[in-house]
């Protein structure tokens, strides 16, 4: 048994001396802000996993007494409008806003793909057909268009993640369709045609692998946009609803105490702000060993 | 060469912000000239209210025929006297020798023109059962005299039309030009859509000449930009300044706070034709887990009453000394629900998007409620959603107010309360429900106080409806509206109302010492 251990832990240290001497990953910490984004992505995570045993208060627990309270020991980030701990309450909405930003990019990933990979093998009129999609999904204003599909679905977080979603996949679709474009003509795919390998599993197998990267990255990208979208949207009133801890409700909830109590607004703002930061950082440094190459901006923002 | 275009560049920029500067604002060196800082934009044309691109409200131009006291009785005002002849007619005096802005005198012509065309055939529908008259009901007795002929027996008619909405203008007036043509103590001289009305002293007004020579009324929506434009000295009063900053204001000498009670009150309204909500000891269970104190203390920064009943006490026939009080009690609170039928699900309480503070409340209420166990659901959301579910009894518990603009305050109990009020009528025609209506004794009571032509009589008959209401806790009272104003200090004379709109600006003056 403590045999079997030694090996996996031989095994791990050898990965990571492999990791760690490897030239990708010199390149990504040749740039420092590299490494800078990778440790607030990380603490952002670590903030996110283990959020609740890390928070002092009950997010959501009252004491109107000792209310709008500035930043002491007991409550680090002072206390809000109903006397809640707003350390606490980040902590929580960390949880919120990395998991909603995963959830949607996820989404968006795997819808962008696969259209993206249908219209570039395929070709033809379907390619034609989904690619006219991706142009008039390209030509509105992304947060424009999740605000009216927000507003039409009605005020919550759930819905704000269908809105972010539906909008921001026709990137990932060109993404891989120009990818797909140039390497299905490549010999290593010709061939596998000729020995009779399947569509699907040339796609899956020969051309998605190529894409992977650049795909990785715009994914890093997106999360920080989609991060700011949905604090964008609780912001107005079309999110998380309340009592529910979320960034863009806390930065709207103290711009009315922007003077009495500045915590209440910079500190879900400056969380905010750090979060995305902290994703585009990570997404310059990938890109950097990931697609070397790209000179061009992969996302659209939104 | 490149220094002197750099300066005529600097010249006009800076000529151009005076210039957007004293648009906005008017003219802030006149002592005499004032500007107001509202809450709700003045020449907002997609209000129902607006009339000819200016709301009727706080500018004075135009004027009813009734006013309101300070207790919220009928005043006279452009009609010096009025009496029921029978049940259903009404013969009104107009005092005569009062000049509208054009010159001409008001007449009876002027009274008959204004409620058949103005309001009745222009307005349509939606006034004949507010003011209970119908198209042809108004006509001329002579010069100074005019009768109104009400579709029923309706003794809440003087203080109904004393309403800025129920102003008096002459045929002359072209309103769809936004030619408004008043009696009031000032006259309009300028809209700027989505900025400012502008109007100016009107020197034969029939109430004397007023002090101001020029007010502006200044749109400022947002509490936080309304209470910087008073704090930069860019307007000199304003409504309801942020409540964040309100201990602030306070604390300046440069800065002058009056605050007052409204007719407005701010509930939690409970369904009691759903499930579990129809169940009183759980409604009673909700007015024991509340402190109203201790909101409005913290939440409400001390502006606003707590309330016992569901009308504000302004309206004079409401008593709350005589009404049941339910005071926190957590403990009893919760062996109410353990008797009530309140399985532990979750209910929905809808709460207003646009309210002040309103989801600062729904919070603090979420949380009482869980103190004794019932769980509850916020939904913030726009007026429109609120109206839907509102309208399908979609719903067991909402915050919101209910409040009136006019001394003719019947209908809050009427409309509310009432099986045949808007709130109740059509879930009651459609499935014998309802929304707050208790049904029986209680709309006898409301019944007999909305005929009532004796005040002891009304009072006794509405404070009996409160009772039973408050008994069957229909309603979780939670404060009586005020409103407050922050002025500069340099200003006097400024008389509130508790209708806001109703704000009397003639004796304003400035201080020149103070201003210096």
């Amino acid at each position: 048994m403590i045999a079997g251990l030694d090996t996996v832990v031989a095994a791990l240290r050898r990965r990571y001396r492999a990791v760690r001497t490897s030239r990708t990953t010199a390149a990504f910490f040749a740039n420092p802000l590299n490494g800078v984004g990778l440790v607030i992505v990380a603490v952002l995570s670590i903030a996110a996993v283990f959020g609740p045993v890390i928070a002092p208060y009950d997010p959501t627990s009252q004491d109107l007494v000792n209310r709008l309270q500035p930043p002491t020991p007991a409550h680090p980030m002072g206390t809000d409008q109903l006397g809640r701990d707003v350390f606490s309450r980040l902590l929580y909405g960390a949880r919120l806003s990395l998991g909603i930003a995963v959830a949607v990019t996820a989404i968006r990933l795997v819808l962008g793909t696969a259209i993206g990979l249908l219209a570039g093998y395929v070709g033809g009129w379907l390619d034609e057909l989904l690619m006219r999609l991706v142009d008039v999904q390209l030509a509105f204003p992304g947060l424009v268009l999740a605000l009216v599909v927000a507003g039409i679905l009605g005020p919550s977080l759930r819905n704000v993640m269908l809105a972010l979603a539906v909008v921001g996949w026709a990137s990932y679709a060109r993404l891989v369709r120009s990818s797909v474009l140039s390497t299905k003509e490549r010999e290593f795919v010709q061939a596998a045609r000729l020995m009779g390998v399947s569509r699907r599993r040339i796609a899956v197998r020969h051309l998605l692998p190529n894409v992977v990267g650049p795909l990785v990255v715009l994914a890093t990208m997106n999360l920080g946009t989609v991060i700011l979208g949905t604090a964008g949207l609780s912001f107005i009133g079309l999110g998380a609803q309340p009592p529910t801890p979320e960034w863009g409700t806390m930065l709207s909830a103290g711009r009315h105490h922007l003077r009495e109590a500045w915590w209440l607004a910079n500190a879900p703002g400056a969380t905010i702000m750090l979060t995305v930061l902290g994703f585009n950082l990570l997404g310059d440094g990938l890109r950097d060993v990931l697609d070397p190459t790209h000179d061009e901006p992969l996302e659209k923002s939104i | 060469m490149a220094g002197s275009r750099r300066r005529l560049l600097a010249g006009i920029a800076g000529s151009g912000f005076a210039c957007l500067a004293g648009c906005a604002t008017g003219n802030t060196d006149d002592e005499t000239a004032f500007t107001v800082g509202l809450a709700s934009d003045p020449t907002d044309t997609s209000r129902y209210d607006n009339w000819g691109g200016m709301a009727p409200y706080w500018t004075r131009v135009i004027e009813p025929l009734v006013w309101g006291t300070d207790d919220m009785q009928p005043k006279p005002w452009l009609a010096t006297d009025w009496t029921a002849t029978d049940d259903t007619t009404w013969v009104f005096e107009l005092r005569e020798g009062v000049p509208f802005h054009n010159g001409e005198e008001l007449t009876a012509d002027d009274v008959v023109h204004t409620f058949e065309e103005n309001i009745l055939t222009e307005r349509g529908d939606f006034v004949y059962g507010w003011l209970h008259l119908e198209p042809g009901s108004v006509t001329k007795r002579d010069e100074y005299t005019v009768a109104f002929e009400t579709t029923d027996p309706f003794p809440g008619f003087p203080g109904t039309i004393a309403h800025n909405m129920i102003d008096i203008q002459p045929p002359a007036a072209d309103r769809q030009a936004g030619e408004i043509i008043g009696t009031g103590p000032f006259t309009l001289e300028e809209i700027r859509r989505g900025q400012y009305v502008r109007v100016e002293r009107f020197a034969d007004y029939w109430g004397g000449e007023p002090n101001p020579t020029e007010l502006t009324f200044r749109a400022a929506e947002d509490e936080t930009t309304r209470t910087d434009l008073l704090e930069s000295g860019e307007v000199d009063l304003i409504y309801t300044p942020a409540k964040s900053r309100l201990s602030s204001l306070r604390d300046r000498d440069d800065v002058r706070i009056a605050s007052q009670q409204s007719t407005g009150a701010t509930s939690v309204w409970l369904n009691v034709h759903r499930e579990p909500t129809d169940d009183v000891s759980l409604r009673r269970a909700l007015n024991h887990a509340v402190s109203q104190t201790e909101l409005v203390e913290t939440v409400l920064e001390g502006v606003g009453e707590p309330a016992r009943g569901p009308i504000s006490t302004v309206v004079d026939w409401v008593d709350e000394d005589e009404l049941p009080t339910y005071e926190r009690d957590r403990d009893a609170a919760r062996d109410l629900v353990d008797r009530s039928a309140y399985d532990g699900t979750e209910l929905t309480c809808l709460v207003d998007a646009d309210m002040d503070d309103g989801k600062l409340i729904g919070q603090v209420l979420q949380s009482a409620f869980d103190e004794i166990g019932v769980d509850i659901d916020l939904a913030v959301l726009e007026r429109a959603s609120i109206n839907d579910r509102t309208e399908r009894g979609e719903f067991h518990l909402q915050v919101g107010s209910t409040g009136s603009n006019s001394p003719g305050a019947d209908y809050l109990m009427w409309e509310n309360f009432h099986t045949m009020g808007i709130e109740n009528k059509d879930l009651y025609e459609a499935e014998g429900t309802g929304l707050y209506n208790l049904g029986g004794e209680v709309d006898d009571h409301i019944e007999t106080g909305y005929q009532a032509r004796d005040p002891a009589t009304k009072r006794d008959a509405y404070l009996e409806a409160q009772r039973t209401i408050m008994d069957a806790a229909v309603v979780v009272p939670l404060f009586y509206q005020a409103y407050v104003v922050a002025a500069d200090a340099a200003i006097e004379g400024l008389e509130l109302h508790p209708i806001d709109a109703f704000a009397e600006w003639s004796n304003l003056t400035r201080t020149a010492d103070t201003n210096e």
